[in-house]
């Protein structure tokens, strides 16, 4: 399990510029997949941001800036990156430039993930625990997640001590919570919600006049 | 008292006994943006529309308002300022339900059911969606019982029927908020419930008027709902439907008439347009979102008076547990013969009672409830055609009116007779008061009209005169303080004796004097013809002779005051 899998979780903000991300992607993926080269580019969309602007964050502001031009990025980005990137992935960076779009490198990686798991059925699964998950369990779960959706899960997840035991699976919008902590939680409001009821249902019969 | 630890160490034992750990599935989103009242929530892509959501962290609930391509619109009820971003909102797979019954009764409540008025929790397992849906055509029956306000001007010009909802418009100030509760506390006697929806409106106001209801006895019949002022508008907006399916309870369980004050729909309406217009609806007349009217139609629509079941039971069963499969006679299809309504109620009693000696017709348990809805509407300037009110006048089956200027002259309740109505009421009113009450309000126009005219300072004949003379003790005799709601049966005397001119000699300042000191003479020396009216309901030759002499008797003992 990788520790970044926690940003497929936390979306971008702006519906619109994601609408917009989603095309760009679609595209590019459409153009991978013809080449067979859709693994790749995933993988070189990722080191972009993890080895590069992760090292040199201004790289990313001089991008996504409005304040430079088209022909300046597009010299910085041919002195970079020609000979370097794949000829799709320099192809797609200058046409994202040409219509101006640098901006939206982080939301088009996002979707292109998500539209290459898709294709490729997998499922990816955000996994919580207490404590961190040992190899036998991890299978089965794995493999109990495949019965279930029928696709191949890809795990992500990390560890947080605050559960107490048990674990948290996401699927898409959906929780499956059997922690430990979810649980004393629920059985705590259960004793609360049945005591001041029988302490009510006592304190009426005094007074009202039906009573017992 | 003393605690016994091991007893209590058994109860949590036994409980955890009992715990069956099951995994707790949930649908989650997380906040993309929060604020005045409202949060945009990305994913819960299968989140219905009115679905109620909660916010773990800060375990505010809210309710799905509008639901996009991308994200839901929710509605926080509740403290939204420990929202934050990035937090997340499960689906819960409910409704948005409030508690009801006998434990919510004598409380002061917030919209969502939670006290505050420091009398404890308000434990009970009885709740209601806070939206329903309205009885349709089949399930209701006309209005004909009254709902007696204890106002003269009420219950004699534009009578109220159980089931009806009767607006209440007026600039503010001129006691709309009096009248209701005059009608609240009037129902002591009359076995209603009653439901007191207060919007938008001062806590001290709320307050001032919960210890006047507590004083003079009516909370014990009593709900408040209360959204103050300070309250975020999502409460507000909710206030009146969560006060309705409190008293749709009684209604629909148990069968009880109710009364609901919505104090008032034009802050609800405010509320909702806040609302909306954060949410990005688009805002059409006075930037009020397009459904404003449905908001209020579907509400008021909720009050009704719902159709009585009969059936046709052996003489000896007990009336409080009749179910509609206990009728003797079947239907061609095997099941038990229920007689929907006064129509099929007649028919019944006219041609299939009597060939079952010893059997009854008996009312199934819980049908024929009612809710009357006493809907409020401040005006500007007394403009009733600015949107709110145009809308709601046509949503009501009729409207009191009151006039500022009415008000400030010293009439009060400051009614306007010519303009209020009531469409379906009058067949409501008890018999006495339609025979009495029938021309008073086409002789207080005509009076209006007249002395407008009188004020020119023409000279008039006699006739006219007389006229002038009758028109102001009939308005002082319509007047009335306010916390003295008075009995239908007090109320036919005191305008027979107006009407017929007992009182046209009696200075119109001594009137209030003359009224007061002859319904004491009536319940103490002459109470059998109070009783027989009482009884009768109607105005019979022999009560009216009895009720002519009665005040002829009075007449020379009345004392004018120093």
């Amino acid at each position: 399990m990788n520790q970044n899998g926690e940003q497929q979780f936390h979306p971008v903000v702006d519906v619109g510029t994601q609408r917009v991300a989603r095309v760009y992607a679609e595209a590019l993926i459409n153009s991978a997949e013809k080449r067979g080269q859709a693994d790749a580019l995933l993988e070189e969309l990722g080191s972009l941001f993890d080895d590069v602007f992760r090292s040199d964050p201004e790289f990313e502001a001089f991008f996504g800036s409005a304040a430079v031009g088209r022909k300046p990025k597009a010299d910085v980005l041919r002195k970079v990156f020609e000979g370097r990137a794949s000829e799709l992935f320099f192809n797609f960076l200058m046409v994202l430039n040409e219509h101006e779009r640098l901006d939206l490198l982080r939301p088009i990686r996002m979707a292109y993930k998500e539209l290459h798991d898709q294709r490729s059925g997998r499922l990816r699964v955000w996994v919580r625990t207490a404590v961190p998950l040992p190899d036998d369990q991890r299978q089965r779960l794995e493999q109990e997640l495949r019965e279930t959706f029928h696709k191949e899960p890809l795990l992500e997840g990390q560890v947080d001590p605050e559960l107490l035991g048990g674990l948290v699976v996401q699927v898409g919008d959906w929780l499956y919570d059997a922690s430990v902590r979810t649980q004393l939680k629920t059985i705590r409001n259960q004793i609360i919600e049945r005591s001041s009821y029988e302490i009510q249902s006592r304190r009426d019969r005094f007074s009202t006049p039906i009573g017992d | 008292m003393r605690f016994k630890a091991d007893e209590i160490v058994s109860v949590l034992q036994s409980e955890i006994d009992q715990y069956r750990a099951k995994i707790d599935t949930r649908e989650v989103g997380r906040v993309l943006e929060v604020g005045d009242g409202i949060a945009r929530v990305y994913g819960l892509s299968d989140v219905m529309a009115g679905e109620m959501v909660e916010f773990t962290r800060v375990g505010v609930r809210g309710v799905a308002f509008n639901l996009e391509e991308n994200s839901v619109g929710v509605i926080i009820l509740g403290e939204f300022v420990e929202i934050a971003e990035g937090d997340e909102v499960r689906t819960t797979g409910e409704l948005l339900r409030v508690p009801v019954g006998d434990a919510v009764i004598g409380r002061v409540v917030d919209p969502l059911g939670n006290p505050r008025d420091d009398k404890g929790p308000i434990v009970t397992s009885l709740t209601r969606p806070v939206e329903s849906v309205a009885p349709g055509v089949a399930g209701r029956q006309p209005v004909n019982q009254p709902l007696q306000t204890g106002i003269k001007c009420i219950d004699a010009m534009t009578p109220i029927g159980r089931g009806q909802r009767e607006l209440i418009i007026g600039d503010r100030k001129t006691g709309k908020t009096a009248i209701a509760i005059d009608a609240i506390i009037n129902q002591k006697e009359e076995n209603v419930i009653c439901v007191y929806v207060a919007i938008g409106q001062k806590d001290s106001t709320v307050a001032q008027l919960v210890e006047n209801l507590r004083k003079y006895g009516a909370m014990d019949y009593t709900v408040v709902v209360t959204a103050s002022s300070s309250d975020p508008a999502p409460l507000q907006y909710i206030a009146p439907y969560a006060g309705c399916a409190m008293a749709e309870y009684y209604m629909y369980e148990q069968g009880r008439d109710t009364l609901c004050v919505y104090d008032d729909l034009t802050k609800q309406a405010a509320a909702y347009r806040q609302l909306s217009l954060l949410m990005r609806r688009p805002p059409g007349r006075e930037a009020y979102p397009g459904d404003i009217f449905y908001a209020h139609s579907r509400l008021l629509e909720r009050s009704a008076k719902v159709a009585e079941r009969w059936v046709i039971v052996p003489n000896d069963v007990d009336d409080s547990k009749v179910t509609d499969d206990w009728g003797v006679n079947r239907t061609p299809d095997g099941k038990g013969m229920v007689y929907i309504g006064p129509l099929d109620k007649e028919h019944a009693q006219k041609h299939d009672l009597p060939q079952y000696p010893g059997h009854k017709l008996a009312k199934v348990y819980g049908t024929g409830g009612s809710l009357t809805a006493l809907p409020i509407i401040e005006t500007l300037e007394g403009e009733v055609s600015a949107y709110i009110p145009t809308n709601v006048i046509s949503i009501t089956d009729g409207q009191i009116y009151l006039q500022p200027d009415l008000f400030l002259a010293g009439v009060r309740p400051a009614m306007n007779v010519g303009i209020s109505v009531s469409r379906v009421g009058g067949k409501a009113q008890i018999p006495a008061m339609k025979q009495i009450a029938g021309s008073l309000r086409l002789d207080l126009a005509a009076f209006r009209e007249l002395e407008a005219f009188a004020q020119l300072g023409t000279e008039l004949d006699k006739a006219t005169q007389s006229q002038l003379d009758r028109g102001y003790r009939m308005v002082e005799i319509l007047k009335q303080p306010q916390f003295k709601p008075m009995h239908v049966v007090d109320q036919v005397m005191i305008i027979y004796a107006g009407t017929k001119g007992y009182v046209d000699k009696v200075p119109a300042r001594q009137v209030a004097a003359w009224e007061e000191q002859f319904l004491r003479f009536m319940r103490e020396q002459k109470s059998e013809v109070r009783n027989a009216l009482l009884k009768e309901r109607k105005l019979t030759p022999a009560i009216e002779q009895q009720l002519k002499a009665a005040i002829e008797f009075f007449q020379p003992q009345f004392k004018a005051p120093q």
